[in-house]
Parts: structure tokens; sequence; C-alpha cells
């Protein structure tokens, strides 16, 4: 419970802050605008929006499949009795946390490899480094494929564990 | 440490590995053709109700196990479709457009606008219902969801329209039909993911949205003022004055200061003035726009009095909705992907173009595919599943790039309005909360605005013109 508790909290914290990092973005594209129309140069601000998708998805990843929001089609799943609708959604957030754990496993070797390694974005002065996207992939999938898991036993188990909300 | 942990990881990874290896080669064992796996196994997933991102990345796993028999190989392209296919300034556009939606939609502008263009319409028949359609015009202009149209106006045209003995039908078909051109109007989520999935340029799409926009809202007036003339009972005692439900959204009530409609008015003018017309004249890229609307939407929404709970309940609801969808849409490019090396996308292209049915019958196929599903799924979901299937079959035929797309989206959009899925009605009727509607006789009010989408639809298909006008004239 305590692991529970811990990654609960870590998934919040992550969504609120990919949530903040989406926002101050707008401020990015504006002061690129600005700086454009003054003519004052300024490189880097595509590489660093375009970093900063990736970042902000696998922040928010978590917190979707915890709150259960990932967007599925249960038209045909309401139509069955409850104890297969149980065992498809169990189905479902297995394959969901085999999907994530795959990922992980295979976005591994590249953020170790591109942190080792100083792997850079960008061309000119202003170069932004690679490594963080590549760590949030690795931190954000975890955490998915942990959260799919825990919820699949919240059904297996039938645990007390509510839904989570911001 | 490391070294036990990858070790670790190493190990778990060969299992998940086996699991899907083992699952890929029992599939084509049973069904002998990777492109038959694929189509099936992707849509057997959806419909058990699997999540689709996740149906998406699972047939993607065993497609390109399948096409290439080696483990190395998927792992690699996921490991670099993860980190390159969201990795572009463009996708950056989804949550900022969303961003600037939720602020105008709490600053409280849009029901200043409803509440002018109310009292505006004064003597006009049915003048209730248009008001609604108008107001959706013009919330359409600066929200991407239709969703978003069809929950604001269920809760600030209706109670009125019921108040003065509107049929309830004809009143929640109005709001639920008339939210589609959230859709077609720029911005559009839709428009967005459609750029990005055929590589077109977005801002040409949303410009090609406008004039069907503005025909289609037409027509449902035109719809709405026929009705209002031949059949008066429908609209009830409208030029009464009533009173309205304790409680009840009261546009005659509302006192708005002089001042702060015209704040409400020209800012949100200002916002679609500047972040469309900078786009379309060249002078920022979509993404830009959608960072520079955000930021006025911001002062805007602050101007007319958002709290500060507003505005953090309102970047945690971009999170909200923004994740999913770009999750949605790093499966596509992982599938997309999976299409290619399989060569799936080349054989659906060759047994279109080589059955020697005629181009129409192709596109009839898939306007009726997108409709079955519109009814089932979301319609973002829709586009990911289909479009990188059927666009390059539409082309390969000859069909109009720009029109295919508008015709698409509105297609998909139509099914929102069916039943027994469509959203839309849904999501009006849990806004209104009034147990003397059933959806069933929502979805009948909706019949009318589905055949004037469906009439539209032909039309732009037969004149293409329509579409590529406002693009060839400004880009």
């Amino acid at each position: 419970m305590l692991l529970v508790r811990m990654t609960d909290w870590l998934t919040k914290v992550l969504m609120i802050f990919g949530a903040v990092w989406a926002f101050c973005l707008c401020f990015v594209a504006l002061s690129d605008i600005i700086l454009r129309a003054l003519d004052i140069p300024i490189t880097g601000t595509k590489e660093i929006v375009a970093n900063s998708v990736v970042i902000i998805v696998f922040m928010q990843v978590g917190y979707a499949v915890r709150s259960g929001s990932m967007l599925r089609a249960d038209f045909l799943v309401v139509m069955m009795p409850p104890p297969v609708q149980k065992g498809l959604r169990i189905f479902c957030y297995l394959l969901g946390g085999l999907f994530f754990l795959f990922l992980l496993d295979a976005a591994l070797p590249h953020a170790i490899r591109s942190f080792t390694r100083g792997e850079f974005d960008g061309v000119g002065a202003l170069q932004v480094p690679v490594w963080p996207a590549r760590w949030a992939i690795v931190l954000g999938s975890a955490l998915a494929g942990f959260n799919y898991l825990l919820i699949a036993a919240v059904d297996i188990f039938g645990l007390d564990i509510e839904r989570m909300d911001l | 440490m490391y070294n036990t942990l990858s070790d670790t990881l190493e190990w778990a990874g060969s299992g998940f590995g086996w699991i899907i290896a083992a699952f890929g080669d029992l599939l084509s064992e049973l069904s002998g053709s990777t492109t038959t796996v694929i189509i099936v196994l992707l849509l057997t997933l959806v419909l058990l109700g699997v999540h689709v991102a996740i149906s998406l990345g699972i047939t993607s796993l065993v497609g390109i196990y399948l096409a290439t028999g080696k483990m190395r190989i998927v792992e690699a392209t996921v490991a670099s479709t993860s980190a390159e296919a969201l990795r572009d300034f463009t996708f950056a556009v989804i949550p900022l457009f969303l961003l600037m939606g939720e602020f105008i939609g709490r600053s409280g502008a849009i029901t200043d606008i409803y509440v002018a263009i109310n009292r505006g319409l004064k003597r006009i028949p049915a003048r209730l219902g248009i008001a609604t359609v108008l107001g959706n015009t013009v919330f359409s202009f600066v929200t991407g969801v239709s969703i978003a149209s069809a929950a604001a106006f269920a809760r600030i045209g209706y109670p009125e329209m019921k108040a003065h003995g509107y049929h309830k039908g004809f009143a929640l078909g109005a709001i639920a039909g008339s939210s589609v051109l959230g859709m077609l109007i720029p911005p559009s989520v839709l428009m967005i993911v459609w750029g990005i999935l055929t590589e077109q340029s977005i801002g040409r799409l949303f410009l090609a949205g406008v004039l069907p926009g503005v025909i289609l809202a037409t027509l449902f007036i035109a719809y709405i003022l026929i009705t209002a003339l031949l059949r008066p009972h429908t609209i009830g005692n409208e030029a009464v004055e009533v009173e309205l439900e304790e409680g009840a959204f009261d546009p005659k009530k509302i006192e708005i200061k002089p001042g702060s409609m015209a704040v409400s008015i020209l800012g949100v003018l200002f916002i679609i003035a500047s972040v469309l017309g900078g786009i379309w004249l060249g002078i920022f890229t979509p993404t830009e726009g959608a960072g520079a609307g955000a930021a006025l939407a911001l002062v805007l929404a602050f101007i007319k009095g958002m709290t500060p709970r507003g505005f953090i309940q309102a970047i945690y609801q971009v999170g909200k909705t923004a994740a999913p969808i770009l999750i949605l849409l790093l499966c596509a490019a992982l599938y997309s992907r999976t299409l290619a090396i399989t060569g799936v996308t080349t054989s659906i292209r060759e047994f279109f173009v080589d059955s020697g049915f005629t181009a129409w019958t192709v596109f009839a196929i898939i306007i009726l595919i997108w409709f079955i599903l519109g009814m089932l799924i979301d319609s973002i979901s829709i586009m990911l599943l289909t479009v990188p299937i059927v666009e390059p079959v539409a082309v390969a035929l000859g069909f109009d790039q720009l029109a295919f797309a508008i015709v698409g989206i509105l297609a998909i959009e139509a099914g929102l309005l069916t039943p027994p899925f469509g959203l839309l009605v849904y999501t009006v009727k849990a806004a209104i909360r009034d147990d003397d509607v059933s959806v069933a006789q929502i979805f009948v009010s909706c019949v009318p605005y589905w055949i004037i989408i469906l009439l539209t639809g032909v039309t732009l298909m037969l004149v293409p013109s329509i579409v590529n006008f406002l693009p060839n004239l400004m880009m």
C-alpha cells in the first residue's frame, strides 16, 4: 500500500508538472513570434518545444492510465454480462501493462546511451539535449505500465483503491 | 546496481518479447497472411474494449515481428518511434489550442456573445434556435472539439427554449446538430490530427473548413426558420414573455454592463482574427498561433474575472484531455510505420485500385465505414485507425485531397449524431438533466441535421472548388 501511495503521489506530481510545462509553452511560442518581429534572431525554440512535447506526454501518461481517461470503445462490452466485462477489463489492463513495460525495456538502453554520449537536437548556436526526453519516456512508460498492472490488480483482487482524480 | 537492473529488465524484456512473438506466430498460423492478422487483430482488440492506443501499439508489435521475424527490430522501432514521432514542433498545437479554448470558455465571453445575439434577433421567428446556431459558429472559432460546444449550449441555450414551450426534441436537436460546426470551423482538433496523419498543411485545412462551415450554419438556420414557419407549435409561445425556472440561465435577467459586453465581443474577435489571420498570412505557424492565442485568451479570461482556481482547473483540464490524444497519436505513428513495413497500405491501395470498382463506389464504401465507426468510436480514434489506410486510396483514385479531408471530418462527425452511440446526443442529454426528454427523441430531432450534413458532404465532393477556394486565395 505504501508503494501505491508513493506511485500515486508521483503520478500526480508528474501530471501537474506536465500541465504547467504545457502552459509555459504558450509563452515560449509567443516570445518566438515577438522576438522574430523585433528582428532579434533566436534559435532553438522549435527544438525546445518539440522535445517538450515528448516530455509532457510521458509525464502525463501515468495519470491518463490511473484516472481511466485513456480512450476506448465500450459499446460491445457493455452488452455483456458483468463477469465477462470484468474479465475483458483485466485483459485490457494487462495488455496495457505489457505494452508499456515493453516500451520501457526498449527505451532504456537508448536513454542510457543518449545520456552518456550527450545526444543533441538542432543545429547552430542553441542545441537542446535529447536525454531528458529519452528519460521521460523511460519514467513515463514505467509509471504507466505500473499503473496498468495496479488497476488490473484492483479488479482481480478487489482491492479498495479509488480511481484517481484531480 | 545498473547491471542487476539491466539484467532484470533484459530478462523481463525477453519475457514480453516471447509473449508477443508466440501470439504473433499463433495468429499467422491461423490466418496465413500478415495483412489479415494486422487488421483483424486491431479490430478485435478495439471491439473487446482494449484502450485504442494499446490496441494500436500491441497490433504494431505483433505486425512488425511477423514482417521481420526479429524481436530486436521490434524493440528498435518502438524505441525510435516513441522518441521521434512526437518530437515535433507541430504536436504542441494540440495542447495550446485546447488551452486557448479552455481559457475563453472560462472567461464567460461566449455567454455574453450568446446573450448579445439573442437580443439582436428580436422578432425573428425561432430566434432562440437561430441564436444557438450562430453562437455555436462563433464558439467554434475558439474551440476545437464539438463536445465542448454541445455541453456549453445545452446549459446556456436550452432553459430559455424550454420555458418558451419549444418542442424539447427540436430545441436539443438544434444544440446537438449545430455543435458539429465545432470540428469544421478552425481551429479544429480533427483537422490538426488529419493534417499530421497525411502530412498536409494545417493552415490550409483550417482555411478549407471555413466556407463549408458557413454553408452548413446557413442551412441549419434555414431549416430552423422553415420549420418554425411551417409548424409554429415547435417553437411554442416564443413571442410571449415567460418566467424561467429558478436557477436556470436566463439571458433577460443577465445584467451585462455594456463595457463588459464590448470586452467579450472585441476580445474574442481580436483573438480569432489575430490567431487565424496570422496563420493564414504566413506570419506564424499554427503552433505559434495557438501559443499566442492561449496567452491572449488568458489575458481576456483574467480581465473577465477568472478566479485563480478556475485558472488551475483550466490547466489541469488540458492535461487530462491532451495527454490521451497525444498518446493515441504516438501509437498511431507506430501503427503507420507498421503498415509501411508490412506493406499493408500498398496492398489495400492496390486491391481497391485494381478492383474495378469506380472511384465513387470506393468513396461510398469509405464513407459507409466512417458512418458505422462514427456510431461506435470517438472521432479521433476513427481517424487514427482509418486515415493512414484510406487517404492514399482516395488520392490514388484522383479525389481532391482537401475536399476528401473536409468530407471525411463531416462523415465522422455525423456519426456522433447517429444512434445508438451518438456521443453529442448523450452529451446534450447529460448536460440538461431533464428526464422528460428521452435520448431517442433527441436522436429523431437530429435526423434533419444529419441529412443536411450528408448533402453538404456530397456537394463538396462534387464541387471541390468550394473547399479549395479560400486556401488557394490566401496561401
